[in-house]
């Protein structure tokens, strides 16, 4: 073999303080994560339950509560837009900003996964605009010229020495590596942008189809500032996000934060209903909503429909072994982790990102933290068993090979005699094996010859 | 191009007719004036006398609603103010977190721009879950709010106040007497 | 007495014969009577989860043809083939119906409802890791509870005890930088909390083990529950 696997490559890459970052980071969430959701709820398990029946509910009927959410939205004023793929997206976005202010105005961003999907900032920049990421994370990404290496935390791989030279570069003030300081920094320099832009744009956690709000959740305060400051607000939203009810947020505002961060709810959950009214003394003259399917709809239908129960709570991330040793940008997508590993190729093609389906132990503890009960390790199974007769991963050994043998006793007891002497043999695990560990070698007795002299 | 974008997701999109699964039935929670301190508390909030609150020093921008009960507002750029001033519209004790809501009364940034922001508090206006609170959304913009603005980006280290309050108050008021025409003045 | 079919694995098979003799002596301890069927080869794991589908049905149906009669239970010492013949027969074959099959001490505590183990081992202190295939098949705590009544035996708390051992199958080939690194994590964590050894019911997880204890030299004995079930009974 000569080429390794892309999450495997990254991970070689990697420094080991960058690792002790990730890991550390992830591992704390994880654990935070169990003590607040058995504080939260009796029956932590019964609410997951509960809310993958949900999810299940809305996908099965997405149709129709997207019309509903639609209609009620209109009625409060939202305006609405369709983008079937990443480039309509950006030029629906485009379009809707350049009404809306000349270049060189200032756009502030609210924290958004659906936005680093289609590669947003990129595409307003080039014509002129001064985008600003607001959220903490978000802003060191981008002045380092960065991606998110995390859903939730996207600077999880980042220490706070780094962010401090990055903030003393960008001339932010004097060098600190005291965290309260630096997010002061930031604070100074953000709020400036909030005050003078024109546009703010976020994404949506939830869209509800009864009484047509959109819903946002955050800690900081950026995202609520990114969208009720500016003149105009466009939400960039996946269409799987729809909720049935505003009766079914408590339960995902209670999972979301759990899962995500380990507080009961988080900061600042926003209930736009739309533009500010008449009478009411401040918020966006315009609400945009700018629905993206990007894949969703074939997907939907497809055998990795499960996925899109996702909320982007970060959870699987956390508790993955690979992700801890590998980070997010290991993926080479903005959706990383185990759910990466499903989403990604889901959305890009399998033909694309079907190899990030082995990055994986299958270990299975992605599932059993997902708030709304992901089968991801079936999901990645499948997605092998899919790319590997798409001729996307390749094998370091013959597995028709291996099924000769595991068809034909004689050949398998012949096999079994050469193995135990590895080192010699070409040995299935040979390959990435003894780079970092001793091989295994035949430890006593030899079952069948044992089980054989018992029956004489 | 976008009305026909719409009609290619809607037409692959499925849709049943199947019944749509139970509405979550919170565990039970007290609806006390105890239990709501303990997780305001909790989330770095403070409860303060109308006295503590107004021997505060600083520029504050006030609600409508909330002038009869603290006063006049003696800023008027919400972004300049130290401290924004609103009434709340309830709280929930389960999650310590108040209840605002956009209206001709209330200003959005009110309680978002200025780095403290003090809520008045009915205690009548407590309630038990998050379902009840947020039973009492209205039609209008709304936020929960669940202790000061912060942010654990760095390192996981909790910073308050990164881009909305670091300081989140609350000063209990009287209930509204039954027959009274005018709110109360502390 | 209470008829069985052992399905060794292929890596006792090949390396650890001792786990499926001590297997036998385990189970024939608890009145059953063993067969071992010599044309079996493999659970067709290693290609399934290689996404080898094709390859990964033709060793499942040789292990269903002698292996599965409809009536006698098959037993084996490895979580990850008992997950295998259950929930990957049934993405690999979903028309058939579920064949009887367990991993070793499900087979103990669930069937034969044996939840003590009063044979005594020489005193040691022991990290027990619970394999993730039998997350899969939710046997939850049922080693650790079986494995704490032996006599002798005292289990210690490690931290991240729930993460996996990073085995993986070939992941551990293909990733083997990722794959090494979430094991030493696990093995240093367990050598802090003061165990002198590492029991597990998965050889490839004490294979993966093994093969980095013995690389970076740690104070730790691998051992497979079997043979510690085994230890204490009489010869």
């Amino acid at each position: 073999m000569s080429a390794k696997p892309r999450v495997e490559a990254y991970a070689r890459t990697l420094s080991e303080s960058t690792v002790n970052s990730v890991r550390s980071a992830s591992a704390q969430k994880t654990r935070s994560r169990v003590s607040m959701l058995h504080q939260v709820f009796a029956d932590p398990d019964a609410a997951r339950t509960r809310a993958a029946e949900i999810k299940g509910y809305v996908l099965d009927n997405l149709g129709t509560l997207l019309e509903s959410f639609e209609r009620e939205a209109t009625k409060n004023g939202v305006q609405f837009h369709w983008a079937t793929d990443a480039a309509e997206a950006r030029s629906i976005i485009a379009e809707i900003v350049q009404k809306a202010a000349k270049p060189g105005a200032t756009i502030v961003k609210a924290k958004s996964m659906a936005t680093e999907e289609i590669h947003l900032n990129d595409a307003l920049i080039r014509l002129g605009y001064d985008v600003v990421e607001t959220d903490l994370g978000e802003y060191v990404v981008q002045i380092d010229h960065d991606t998110p290496s995390h859903i939730v935390t996207p600077i999880i791989h980042k220490n706070r020495k780094q962010i401090a030279q990055s903030f003393e570069r960008e001339g932010l003030g004097p060098y600190t590596e005291v965290p309260e300081e630096l997010a002061m920094q930031a604070r100074v320099r953000l709020r400036n942008a909030f005050r003078s832009a024109s546009i703010g744009i976020s994404g949506v956690n939830y869209a509800i189809a009864d009484t047509g709000r959109i819903v946002l959740v955050e800690n900081e305060g950026n995202n609520r500032l990114s969208t009720t400051a500016p003149r105009v607000h466009i939400a960039l939203m996946g269409i799987e996000k729809v909720l049935p009810s505003e009766s079914d947020l408590p339960l995902f505002l209670r999972l979301l934060a759990g899962s995500a961060t380990g507080q009961h709810v988080t900061t600042y959950s926003h209930f736009i209903a739309g533009p500010r009214l008449p009478d009411q003394l401040d918020g966006p003259e315009e609400v945009h909503v700018v629905m993206l399917d990007n894949g969703r709809s074939k997907a939907v239908n497809g055998p990795y429909r499960d996925i899109l129960k996702c909320i982007r709570c970060g959870a699987c991330l956390n508790v993955c072994p690979v992700y801890r040793q590998a980070s997010g940008h290991a993926y080479d997508h903005v959706y990383s982790g185990p759910l990466g590993a499903v989403l990604a190729p889901v959305l890009e093609g399998v033909d694309k990102l079907g190899d990030l389906a082995k990055a994986s132990t299958l270990c299975g503890a992605c599932e059993e933290v997902c708030p709304v009960q992901i089968p991801i390790p079936h999901m990645l199974l499948m997605l092998r068993d899919e790319a590997f007769r798409a001729g996307v991963i390749k094998e370091p050994i013959p597995w028709s090979a291996y099924a000769f043998a595991g068809t034909n006793p004689t050949v398998w007891k012949a096999g079994l005699t050469v193995l135990p002497m590895a080192s010699v043999a070409p040995h299935p695990m040979k390959w990435g094996w003894s780079e970092f560990r001793e091989n295994p070698t035949r430890i006593g007795r030899n079952f069948r010859k044992w089980w054989g002299s018992r029956e004489k | 191009m976008t009305s026909a974008s719409r009609e290619t997701i809607m037409a692959s999109l499925p849709r049943t007719d199947r019944a749509r699964p139970a509405v979550w039935e919170p565990d039970p929670v007290a609806s006390t004036l105890e239990h709501f301190c303990e997780q305001f508390r909790a989330l770095g909030g403070r409860i303060v006398t109308m006295d503590e609150a107004q021997a505060l020093s600083g520029e504050c921008i006030v609600d409508e609603d909330a002038i009869p009960i603290w006063g006049e507002p003696t800023c008027v750029d919400v972004w300049e103010a130290a401290v924004g001033v609103t009434l709340a519209q309830c709280a929930v004790a389960e999650t310590g977190s108040l209840l605002l809501s956009a209206s001709s009364q209330h200003r959005r940034l009110g309680s978002l721009a200025p780095p403290r922001h003090i809520i008045l508090l009915r205690e009548t206006q407590i309630v038990g879950s998050l379902e009840a609170g947020l039973g009492q959304l209205r039609a209008e913009t709304s936020v929960l709010i669940t202790g000061p603005s912060r942010t654990a980006d760095i390192e996981g280290v909790l910073v308050n106040g990164v881009h909305g309050p670091r300081e989140v108050w609350v000063v209990l008021i009287p209930p509204i007497e039954p027959e009274a025409s005018s709110p109360d003045v502390p | 007495m209470k008829p069985v079919k052992l399905m060794l694995t292929c890596l006792c098979d090949a390396f650890y014969g001792e786990v499926g003799i001590a297997a036998v002596r385990v189970l024939e301890h608890c009145g059953c009577t063993v067969d071992f069927v010599a044309e079996q080869t493999c659970c067709g794991q290693p290609p399934f989860n290689a996404g080898d589908w094709a390859a990964a049905r033709s060793v499942a149906r040789h292990a269903q043809t002698v292996l599965f009669d409809g009536a006698i239970p098959v037993v084996t010492p490895s979580g990850s083939c008992a997950a295998m013949l259950r929930e990957g027969y049934e993405m690999l074959f979903p028309e058939d119906l579920p064949n009887i099959s367990f991993e070793l001490v499900e087979y103990l505590v669930k069937q034969l409802e044996i939840t003590s183990w009063p044979h005594p081992v020489s005193h040691r202190k022991i990290a027990f890791h619970r394999s993730c295939h039998g997350r899969m098949i939710h046997l939850g705590a049922i080693h650790e509870e079986l494995v704490a009544t032996i006599p002798g035996v005292e289990l210690v708390d490690f931290a991240q005890a729930e993460q996996c051992c990073g085995f993986g199958g070939a992941f551990c080939a293909t990733h083997g930088k990722v794959s090494a690194g979430i094991g030493l994590e696990k093995l240093h964590n367990i050598v802090d909390a003061g165990a002198q050894g590492i029991v597990s019911g998965d050889m490839g997880c004490l294979m993966q083990l093994q093969g980095l204890v013995s690389r970076h030299k740690l104070p730790l004995k691998i051992s497979h529950v079997a043979e510690l079930l085994a230890e204490g009974l009489p010869a």
